[in-house]
């Protein structure tokens, strides 16, 4: 689970002491940043830069050419394939497989894979299982409410293994572990409706990660590259008192017409995502729009696969590409 | 490798299955396109690699002089082994019905039927033995039918040098094996068949089904199917039951998807050697889909 990072403590007052370095080293590094879309693009054990300013950050390390440390100064080396970034002196590779590593607020798709100790344990992509704290969620019959013993008895009646939950990042642990909250209405228990995953890389960050889509499916694209569609349903079941216990059999089973839209959808994420493409409401729309003219299973084939990804590439905003 | 899948996606790819239309708009009987390459593993006699989805298998084949088989003195032989690899797959290699030994006798049931005469060298002492060694590199459903694609593929692929036996006048033979590259036989995989798994969710049957419909099905069958459309293998995994009435639909749809499954990969490979005759130094193998692709 765990990958080996080599990386710096990059303590925040080297940071922030970024006026001290020479005009030379930027000249010298501004040419490193010229690849294709103005972006420094890496393999491993692709040296970086030769400047000796640099700190090196997560992603890579100093690679001695010589035995003899006076004769040559080590190299910036990266460690992982992905892009270089910059922070005043800072250096970080951001690779472009990875898993998720979580910030506080992110929107999440998780899959429950454990119970025990007060808390759920769920699978989000990430290297270390997501925790949802019984105390981050809410139970029927008041938000305020102490929960008793018997409510940790009951956790099963609530979520179980297999589970399927929308969620928001509320803290991260030291050792990594994202604490997960599901304490508003829009998060919680996913019903009917279809999971995917791609890359978390893809998945544009942006305000909103709820989306109803014009025909009629319901999308959450989570940070952590799971995404949920289901069908779009009235709001009313989302209006009910919070302390009210949702009958689990009020929830309808995806109608055949919500079905093949879902499918579109579906097969137009997994073609933005096998030909690197960002994930957001609107390369999805484009795709959609683009995939209109084929069949649903069609845009399994490469050659419709092109098609619907050139549009969304043509008609997306070029920043985000 | 299943899934743990929750109840109601579990119903919801139930009620796609038997409305005819599943997770991605294909058909009960609707196979995912696939891409092979071959002869891509410039160290084996015959090599190939068949991606479906996400499942990714690489075969390689290496023919060596061995010792025939007691019971069968005038033929070659087959030797198959099967290994996950250990980052991709690491999870499927524990799984109980997905093993690498079963997925290895299943594609040696496969082959039985296969006559290896041509492989006889000295009948009863020496014969070519045709080592099959697959890779799983990723397995996200349909391992068996994957696998078996890559094998056919790899063995369209395989040259065999040409031996030449003579006789030293005092009862000993000696072997001269021929190094000239185009001094080579093919080998006959006309009767070599392919596999196609039927899973069964609810009240109907599948084909290529995906990680998120193996892991609700209910019973599986294995059913290898030659060009002719005759039936070489009929194996059930998995515990579940499988009503007869549906095992006899089951195989229909096995002879006809398994029949169009060869084609299929006898007209991808036909593409592969034209491209192949047009654009010899053209990048091929791994690491280079990623060229391609943008």
């Amino acid at each position: 689970m765990m990958d080996v990072e080599p990386s710096s403590s990059s303590s925040s007052s080297a940071m922030q002491s970024s006026s001290d370095y020479s005009s030379a080293a930027i000249a010298g590094a501004a040419e490193l940043f010229i690849a294709a879309n103005g972006r420094h693009i890496v393999c491993p054990g692709d040296t970086i830069t030769t400047e000796t300013s640099f700190m090196r950050g997560h992603g890579t390390y100093f690679q001695q050419q010589s035995k003899d440390e006076n004769e040559q100064p080590a190299q910036l080396t990266a460690a992982y394939a992905g892009i270089v970034e910059r922070v005043n002196k800072l250096l970080v590779v951001r690779p472009l497989r990875t898993r998720y590593s979580g910030e506080v607020g992110d929107v999440v798709v998780g899959r429950v894979t454990g119970l025990g100790g007060k808390r759920w344990k769920l699978d989000i992509n990430a290297r270390l299982d997501g925790i949802l704290l019984l105390s981050s969620v809410n139970l029927p019959g008041g938000v305020l409410r102490r929960r008793s013993a018997e409510d940790e008895l009951m956790m099963r009646d609530h979520l179980t293994e297999g589970d399927v939950i929308s969620a928001e990042v509320q803290s991260l642990f030291s050792d990594g572990t994202l604490s997960l909250h599901t304490r508003s209405l829009k998060y919680g228990k996913l019903h009917y409706g279809s999971f995917m995953s791609v890359p978390s890389a893809l998945i544009k960050r942006c305000k909103n990660h709820f989306h109803d889509l014009p025909c009629g499916v319901t999308m959450i694209l989570g940070l952590n590259g799971y995404i949920w569609l289901s069908e779009t349903r009235a709001t009313a079941q989302m209006q009910l008192n919070p302390n009210d216990e949702i009958e689990e059999t009020s929830f309808q089973i995806t109608s055949i017409n919500a079905r093949s839209n879902i499918a579109r959808i579906r097969n137009c994420i997994n073609a933005l995502a096998s030909r690197h493409m960002p994930i957001y409401d609107s390369t999805v729309v484009y795709a959609y729009d683009a995939s209109l003219e084929f069949d649903v299973k069609a845009l399994l084939q490469p050659e419709a696969i092109d098609k619907i990804t050139a549009h969304a590439r043509a008609l997306a905003d070029p920043g985000a590409m | 490798m299943t899934l743990a899948l929750s109840r109601f996606e579990q119903e919801d790819i139930a009620a796609g299955v038997a409305a005819n239309l599943r997770s991605d708009g294909r058909l009960r009987t609707d196979y995912r396109p696939f891409t092979v390459e071959s002869g891509i593993v410039s160290n084996t006699s015959g090599s190939a690699r068949v991606r479906l989805g996400l499942t990714d298998v690489l075969v390689g084949v290496k023919a060596e002089i061995g010792e025939p088989d007691q019971a069968k003195p005038t033929q070659g032989r087959f030797e198959v082994t099967v290994d996950f690899s250990s980052t991709s797959a690491s999870a499927a290699a524990f799984d109980d019905d997905n093993t690498e030994t079963e997925l290895a006798s299943a594609i040696a049931r496969t082959l039985k039927g296969v006559d290896l005469s041509a492989l006889c060298i000295v009948p009863g002492e020496q014969c070519w033995v045709i080592y099959i060694d697959a890779l799983i590199l990723v397995a996200a459903g349909n391992a068996y039918d994957v696998l078996s694609l890559a094998v056919r593929a790899a063995l369209a692929n395989t040259r065999i040098p040409k031996v030449e036996v003579s006789d030293d006048g005092h009862g000993r033979v000696e072997l001269e094996v021929s190094d000239d590259p185009h001094h080579v036989t093919e080998l006959d995989i006309r009767a070599v068949p392919v596999i196609v798994t039927l899973s069964k969710i609810g009240a109907f049957h599948i084909v290529d089904a995906t990680i998120e419909e193996e892991s609700c099905a209910k019973s599986r069958v294995h059913v290898a199917v030659d060009s002719k459309g005759a039936f070489c293998m009929v194996t059930k995994a998995s515990a579940g039951g499988i009503e007869p009435q549906l095992l006899f639909d089951a195989l229909e749809s096995a002879k006809q998807v398994g029949q169009h499954l060869l084609s299929q990969l006898e007209a991808t490979l036909k593409q592969e050697e034209r491209a192949l005759a047009m654009f010899p130094n053209s990048q091929r193998g791994f690491l280079t889909d990623l060229q391609s692709a943008t």
